[in-house]
Order: C-alpha cells, then sequence, then structure tokens
C-alpha cells in the first residue's frame, strides 16, 4: 500500500486501516472472465468479409449439363415426376369442365335462352337485357346502311309521279 | 489487485486502429483491464449478476467508441470513467426502483450482498461493504477508486473529471462515515 494512503487512513479511519482489502469476499463463476471475452468479441467483432474461392470458370454447355444432372438426382427427378403428374392432371380436368360446359351452351338453341330469360327476368338487369337484345334496340345503325338519303328523295318522286297517295301506299305495304 | 499490463495503451491503441491486427489489440485490452475495470464496477455495485451487465456494457460503449478516443487523456483513465459512469447511471436506477417498491426488506442493502450467490465474505468484510453501501455513488466511487485501486487523487480527478481538492474532501468525509458505521457496529455488538 502506499504511504500516503496509509497515513490517510491511519489518521481518519484507525479501524478501516486494520481491515485486509485482498479478502473481499467476491467471487466469480470459473471461467468467467475467458467467457466474457470470447462473449464479447462475438458481440462486438467487426463484420467479417467472407472470402469465396473463386469459382473456376466453366462454359454454358458445361453449366447445362450439371444443372441437368442435378435435375436427375434421384430424388429431384421423383419430386419433378410428382408435380408434372399433378399438372397434368389439373390440366385434364380443367379442360375437361370446360369442355362440358361449351358442349352444353351449344346444345342450347336461341329459343331456349331466350324463354329461360323471360322465365327468370327479373333476376337480369337492363343493361344485361339490351346487350341479349331484349328492350330497346338501336336501329340508327341499320336504318344509315339499308337507305340512303337520295333512295328517299327518289322514291317520293316516283309516288308523286305515280300519282300513289299515303293510303293507297298502305294498302300495299 | 491485477498486475500492470505488460503492453502499453499506445500499444493497444495502435492494433485496434487496424483491421489486420485488431483482434489482436482486443485481446490486449481484455488482457490489461477486462479483470481491473471489473472489480471496479463489481465494487460499485456489490452483486456480480449487475455488475455482469454493466461490464459488458462498458466493453461495448469502449470497443465502439474506441477510435473516437483521441488520446488527451490516458486510455486507462477513460476507460475507468466509461466503467465509473456506468455503474453510477446503473445504481441510480437501481435506487429508484428500490424506492418504489413497497417491499422495504428487499431493498435493504443487507439483502442485495447476502443474496447474491457470488459474495462470501467474512463478518467484518460484510460490515464494511455495509458501511460502503450507505455512501452517495459519487462518493462510493471516490472512496473505491481510492481506497481499493489506491489511485492517485490527480488521476481520479481525471476520472471523476472534479477537482483534487474536492476529492480529497470527499475521501476524507467518505472514509469518516464508513469509520463511524463500523464503530456503531462494534459498539452495538458489545
Amino acid at each position: 500500500m502506499k504511504k500516503e494512503i496509509k497515513e490517510e487512513l491511519n489518521n481518519h479511519a484507525p479501524l478501516l486501516s486494520g481491515l485486509s482489502k485482498k479478502q473481499e469476499g467476491y467471487k466469480v463463476p470459473d471461467d468467467y472472465f475467458a467467457r466474457m471475452e470470447a462473449d464479447l468479441w462475438e458481440q462486438i467483432k467487426p463484420a467479417t468479409k467472407t472470402v469465396t474461392e473463386a469459382a473456376p470458370r466453366t462454359s454454358w454447355w458445361d453449366g447445362l449439363i450439371q444443372q441437368i444432372n442435378w435435375l436427375l438426382q434421384p430424388r429431384m427427378a421423383l419430386q419433378l415426376a410428382s408435380v408434372a403428374l399433378l399438372i397434368l392432371a389439373g390440366f385434364f380436368i380443367m379442360n375437361r369442365n370446360a369442355t362440358t360446359q361449351t358442349d352444353a351452351l351449344a346444345n342450347l338453341t336461341a329459343d331456349d335462352a331466350s324463354e329461360y330469360i323471360l322465365a327468370n327476368l327479373d333476376e337480369f338487369d337492363t343493361e344485361s337485357l339490351i346487350e341479349l337484345g331484349f328492350g330497346e334496340e338501336d336501329f340508327s345503325a341499320a336504318d344509315a346502311t339499308l337507305f340512303e338519303d337520295t333512295d328517299v328523295d327518289d322514291l317520293l318522286d316516283e309516288l308523286q309521279r305515280e300519282n300513289i297517295d299515303l293510303q293507297t301506299l298502305e294498302v300495299y305495304l | 489487485m491485477a498486475e500492470k499490463p505488460s503492453i502499453t495503451d499506445e500499444q493497444i491503441l495502435s492494433l485496434l486502429e487496424k483491421e489486420t491486427s485488431y483482434e489482436q489489440g482486443f485481446k490486449a485490452l481484455m488482457s490489461a483491464y477486462q479483470e481491473r475495470l471489473y472489480w471496479h464496477v463489481r465494487r460499485m455495485v456489490d452483486n456480480h449478476e449487475d455488475a455482469n451487465d454493466v461490464i459488458q456494457n462498458v466493453f461495448i460503449k469502449v470497443f465502439r467508441n474506441i477510435k473516437k478516443f483521441k488520446g488527451d487523456s490516458k486510455l486507462y483513465t477513460w476507460l475507468y470513467r466509461i466503467a465509473t459512469n456506468e455503474s453510477i447511471t446503473f445504481l441510480n436506477k437501481r435506487n429508484k426502483k428500490a424506492t418504489n417498491s413497497l417491499d422495504d426488506e428487499l431493498s435493504t442493502v443487507a439483502h442485495q450482498l447476502t443474496a447474491d450467490t457470488y459474495f462470501d465474505p467474512d463478518e467484518a468484510q460484510l460490515q464494511l461493504k455495509a458501511a460502503i453501501a450507505t455512501l452517495p455513488e459519487k462518493q462510493k466511487a471516490v472512496f473505491n477508486l481510492r481506497y481499493y485501486e489506491e489511485m492517485p487523487y490527480l488521476e481520479m480527478a481525471k476520472v471523476l473529471d472534479t477537482t483534487v481538492g474536492a476529492l480529497k474532501a470527499s475521501y476524507h468525509h467518505g472514509l469518516k462515515k464508513v469509520e463511524t458505521y463500523l464503530k456503531n457496529i462494534e459498539h452495538n455488538s458489545l
């Protein structure tokens, strides 16, 4: 103990100066300091740069062969076969349902469809009915293709020439 | 008390500067200061489990900030300052928790000391530890650094960021309090 410190103790705390400092009674678990160092290193070690060995350069053909070989390993092949089988089965089932539905619709006549719609008219909204050809029809486009303005003028001229009045015309129609 | 490190602080810092020698620097610092700082923290908080938590935080702070250490003070002083501050912060939190606790018995110093399985003192040491535990945190740090670590006042002033005069006054006052506590126990036991 340093002389200065011992004098301080003797002067100010004689009881304390008589006590041993070496046997404090503190203990630590076995290998505590070694473990602390290891634990701490795990926490603070700088992020190590993982040096990966450069893979030898191979051609694309070798790469493809390697991939195929990998896929043809018994376990991989079995897994691939199972997946392929599932996809194939799914495709067949879906396709069969679709065909059945198409066939059933193909057998329906226009009259059957109309009958069904008229019987269940409440289930269809107006827009759907218009799309299906029920309700208001737009003849403007059809008229436009059937008659030109000149055709109408010619017809009127002819009526005048033949002295055919509207009542006579109605009889013909 | 641990032996003086065979490697200098400058050498440790130099090793820690380079990535290639960082691990070597880490081991050198741990070898030089791990035990000394642990015992300092342990004397501050008494309980091994608490000391373990505090010392882990101390070293994590040390290694995360070692590059900011500019060498204005000694590495040794800087390390003790971090350890002391962490211990005082911990004690303040622990005392606050104990004050809020309704169970007074659990918060007594005696209970904390005897509950530690890694503390096996003789009667005199138990009384001394109980006496030291009555000191306020900063005075406890002053007392421990001077009494156990035998640190010169000048170094202590750097660790605790205060004047030598204030430290001397604090230490002498602390000594008196501990001595009085021990005398009272001796008197009561007669």
